[in-house]
């Protein structure tokens, strides 16, 4: 695994997004993420995978 | 063969991912968030990628850099997938790309990665209505990624 710690760059420093910071409430509001979201879930009640996925999925199996 | 790829770092304490691409247009701060959909169950998440908009806070899920190393960028979201699931082993990942060809570059990532990921991972593919597990060659709509059990 190649993830770097907290130290070892200072990129990490710049993006590290404090939980409740003003960054991480942008984040929450991100339009993209928010529309794929919505998109996921209508996505799957379209078209449900076979119900042995659907239930790992709850955590049911 | 070692699939080439980029160096990936995990946010503390949230489900994303960064990596830079590298290449003739310069350094692009990619990231791969996986967004908790309990709408479907404890165990989905929703995998969002794109260009980190810096000015934002934003993804841009339909930037094309055109960076010249998709593949490896391709290869370093796959990375970024296996490394999620293993911290969270009963995750189900769903994927699928904001348009056609984007999602059609999703499975090339999957299939050149393939040897390495169907060791440990099941993928199934959206074909026309239905869910069938993944083969290679088949242009599928919408991708669901999870661990095997063993």
């Amino acid at each position: 695994m190649k993830t770097k710690k907290k130290d070892d760059t200072s990129a990490y420093k710049i993006h590290r997004v404090k939980p409740g910071s003003k960054l991480d409430k942008m984040m929450a509001n991100d339009p993209v993420l928010i529309r794929k979201r919505e998109e996921a879930i209508e996505s799957l009640r379209r078209n449900p995978p076979p119900e042995w996925i659907l239930k790992r999925m709850r955590g049911e199996d | 063969m070692e699939q080439e790829k980029y160096d990936i770092q995990k946010e503390e304490g949230s489900f994303r991912y960064w990596f830079y691409s590298e290449g003739p247009k310069g350094k692009i701060l990619k990231a791969v968030q996986f967004q908790y959909t309990p709408e479907w169950g404890r165990n989905v998440f929703n995998l969002a990628f794109g260009d980190w908009d810096e000015s934002t806070g934003w993804l841009d899920d339909r930037a094309i850099s055109n960076n010249g190393d998709h593949l490896k960028v391709l290869h370093s979201v796959a990375e970024a997938v296996q490394e999620f699931i293993n911290l969270w082993p009963d995750a189900i990942i769903y994927v699928v790309g904001n348009t056609p060809s984007r999602t059609r570059l999703y499975q090339m990532g999957i299939a050149s990665y393939w040897r390495e990921i169907s060791r440990d991972f099941q993928i199934w593919g959206l074909l026309g209505e239905e869910w069938e597990p993944f083969r290679k060659g088949v242009n599928y709509k919408e991708f669901l990624i999870f661990k095997k059990i063993k």
